[in-house]
């Protein structure tokens, strides 16, 4: 049933007045009535309300005792008067309908209601006749007129009991279907927020309280944008806001980092939706799904099914490019005797040796990095492995001079490794430190004792003297073919996590102050 | 087809091995003449040139090289087949030389540990330690194979040998002779055999 207005109210009673076939006559003779009726309208409320007391459906209604007794008498005489009154307008049927709807809800049952209003109406009749001027033959058209009037009464109070059966009931549902709805929310594993149409948060879902690492009461009230997205993105995303606030139309699969409590940033794909009526106002509901280990997942699936392909075309090529490489240098050194004696000509052999010489180191490079791991684990000592390793880059140090600092390092860091790869990521790792470093080179490492996944395991921290990694390098360290040298595959870092993660290991930067740190963890089983 | 080449007769200066008389397989033309010019420069005899196992078989019944060079993937018979049909009438030192990353590409190298390895590319540098480790390693098959029943058990043995060999050279830090002469002397000393001793040391370690 939709709501009615006043004036659908009044209209409603008109109509009905013209089908009970009510006329101003009828008007006049309940006034008539009313005179005559008037005197005994105490009378008739006692009687009301004792009829009330006497039946619990009714009694039950009467909570506050005497005192509520005596106000209700009061509106009673009070509806009395103006049921005589003659005057039946709009004013009128809105405060009857009301009065009938209170009914409703302080949850009266209409049979009730309706027993009540025969009650009075058999007392209305009574007090006619009794008081029906003794100098006048009794009218009957004027019982009817009354009788008339209180058939429109009833028809109001219906009508006020189906109207307001509709709206309880809707609003059972409502209240049905928001408690499904938050026991919804709160279920969710996914970021559910309400923003009013300043952006400031009312609602944050306890999966995002999870997630983002903050209370609901931390962020209640606050920016949306400026708590959760990255100054880059907020102009992006308060539009985005505003869009959806104006069109009302829903937006989904936005892709927005979050800003965790913990400075970590979490890849959230966003749906909006426009809330017309949230606590009075709109409202923009935003629900986002937390898709960064499935971004993670996704990009090493693409990053080792990258390697493989690399991996297959590299050794499909390796046979037959090293049976060339060794023809170039078998025709080269053949070469370089026939010069003999030619000095000018033999520097020439020597640059052609040498472009050799990188294009075979970057080949193997390549083919080392996209290699599938195999791992010859042995028992094996770190420290003499990292001081084997310092030992061979003594060439490079040559150039420049630099120290190794790890005397507290004790002696017994064993762990099982493949000695031959692991030396290769210290000597990758030193040979940065040492191409960083600032002249004369300190060089750090230290180790100890930590968990990695419950299992034991070492940390070890390399760090140098050198200005250190600038913050636009630091993510992509590990990818391959990144180098800030002038001559490098730049796969040199993206090896050693490889095979630092065959061993089942992390690599990562470390976050100090000065110079360049390189944080090994690798287990020590 | 084999072909006999002429060589210098005399040892350059940087090499301390006597002059051999070598037979190289190779089926690139390159690698044939680069070792037919360097080889006599470091004071050895090229005296069989190869294009394939098949040339490099009837060159070693031929002439009976005192060591051979022979790269591994050749048309018609391979260099480690080839090598094989050689022992069969006279083991002699080898080296395999091969474009393979590694020896998991090519299993049939790992039990053939009585010969030296090359891998392509190599430099002229790297001759000179080949021969070297192919002589050391052809002795010590020697002695295996004077303690071994049959050729064919001579090879079994030696790739045990070879394994403990790796074993003590990984955990004393020692090289291939030191290695070896360990185990000769452990054998001498307890009246075992190479491969006796070898086989403990192996089952120890596990």
């Amino acid at each position: 049933m939709p709501k009615t207005t006043s004036a659908e109210k009044f209209d409603l009673y008109q109509r009905l007045q013209r089908y009970v076939g009510w006329t101003d006559a009828d008007a006049e003779n309940v006034k008539f009535a009313g005179d005559i009726i008037r005197p005994s309208f105490e009378a008739l409320i006692d009687d009301f309300y004792m009829s009330i007391q006497i039946e619990p459906n009714t009694s039950r209604m009467i909570t506050g005792g005497p005192p509520q007794i005596e106000r209700l008498k009061s509106l009673l005489l009070k509806w009395l008067h103006e049921l005589f009154s003659g005057v039946y307008d709009e004013e009128y049927v809105i405060r009857r309908w009301q009065v009938g709807f209170r009914h409703v809800q302080i949850g009266l049952r209409q049979v009730f209601a309706d027993a009540a209003l025969a009650r009075l109406r058999a007392g209305l009749q009574e007090a006619l006749e009794l008081g029906w001027p003794r100098n006048r033959v009794y009218e009957a058209r004027v019982a009817r007129s009354v009788n008339r009037l209180l058939d429109l009464e009833l028809a109001i109070i219906q009508d006020a009991y189906t109207h307001a059966r509709v709206v309880v009931e809707k609003h059972n549902v409502k209240q049905q279907s928001e408690a499904t709805f938050r026991r919804l929310v709160e279920a969710a594993r996914c970021i559910i927020m309400i923003l009013k149409d300043n952006e400031k948060i009312a609602y944050f879902s306890p999966f995002a309280e999870q997630l983002t690492g903050y209370a609901m009461g931390d962020v209640v009230d606050r920016d949306y944008c400026e708590q959760f997205i990255s100054p880059v993105d907020r102009k992006q995303v308060a539009q985005n806001l505003k869009s959806i606030m104006t069109s009302g139309a829903p937006t989904s699969g936005l892709l927005f980092p979050i800003l965790c409590r913990n400075g970590e940033q979490r890849s959230i794909m966003w749906n909006g939706q426009c809330l017309d009526d949230y606590d009075g106002g709109r409202a923009v509901m935003i629900v986002g799904h937390d898709i960064t280990e499935l971004k993670q997942a996704q990009e090493k699936v693409l990053q080792s099914e990258r390697l493989a392909a690399i991996g297959q075309t590299v050794t499909g090529l390796a046979h037959e490019s090293r049976n060339a490489f060794q023809r170039s240098q078998a025709c080269l050194e053949m070469l370089e005797v026939e010069l003999e004696g030619r000095p000018e000509e033999l520097e020439l052999v020597q640059r052609i040796q040498r472009a050799l010489d990188h294009l075979h180191h970057l080949y193997e490079e390549v083919r080392d990095y996209a290699a599938p791991r195999k791992l010859d684990r042995h028992m094996c000592n770190l420290a003499h492995l990292w001081r084997e390793v310092w030992g061979q880059l003594e060439v490079t140090r040559r150039e420049k001079p630099a120290e190794l600092y790890d005397e507290n390092v004790s002696g017994e860091v064993w762990a099982n490794v493949d000695r031959f790869q692991l030396g290769q990521v210290f000597r990758n790792i030193l040979e940065n430190a040492l191409v960083a470093a600032e002249s004369p080179g300190k060089i750090a490492i230290s180790i100890h004792e930590t968990d990695l996944q419950e299992q034991p395991a070492w940390q070890l921290v390399f760090s140098d003297n050198g200005p250190g990694i600038p913050v636009e390098n630091r993510k992509r360290i590990f990818d391959p073919f990144f180098t800030t040298k002038a001559k490098g595959t730049g796969l040199g870092m993206a090896i050693a996590r490889r095979i630092i993660e065959a061993h089942g290991g992390t690599i990562d930067l470390g976050g100090c102050q000065q110079g360049a740190e390189f944080i090994v963890t690798l287990p020590k089983q | 087809m084999s072909t006999v080449v002429d060589s210098f007769p005399y040892a350059s200066e940087q090499s301390m091995c006597r002059p051999l008389r070598i037979a190289v397989a190779d089926d690139e033309r390159d690698v044939r003449d680069y070792f037919r010019k360097m080889l006599p420069r470091l004071g050895h005899e090229v005296v069989a040139v190869a294009e394939n196992g098949r040339q490099l078989l009837s060159s070693c019944r031929e002439l009976t090289p005192d060591l051979l060079f022979t790269d591994v993937r050749m048309p018609e018979l391979d260099g480690i087949d080839a090598l094989d049909l050689v022992f069969e009438f006279q083991p002699l030192p080898a080296i395999l030389v091969s474009a393979l990353n590694c020896n998991a590409a090519e299993p049939r190298i790992d039990s053939r540990a009585y010969s030296a390895q090359l891998r392509k590319p190599f430099k002229l540098a790297e001759l000179k330690p080949a021969i070297e480790i192919a002589l050391l390693r052809f002795e010590q098959f020697r002695l295996v194979h004077q303690e071994a029943p049959s050729l064919p058990q001579a090879k079994a043995d030696f790739v045990l040998v070879d394994q403990a060999k790796r074993k003590l050279m990984q955990q004393h830090q020692w090289d291939e002779r030191t290695a070896f002469d360990q185990l000769a002397e452990d054998a001498n000393r307890t009246c075992l055999r190479v491969v006796e001793i070898a086989s403990a040391l192996i089952v120890i370690s596990q």
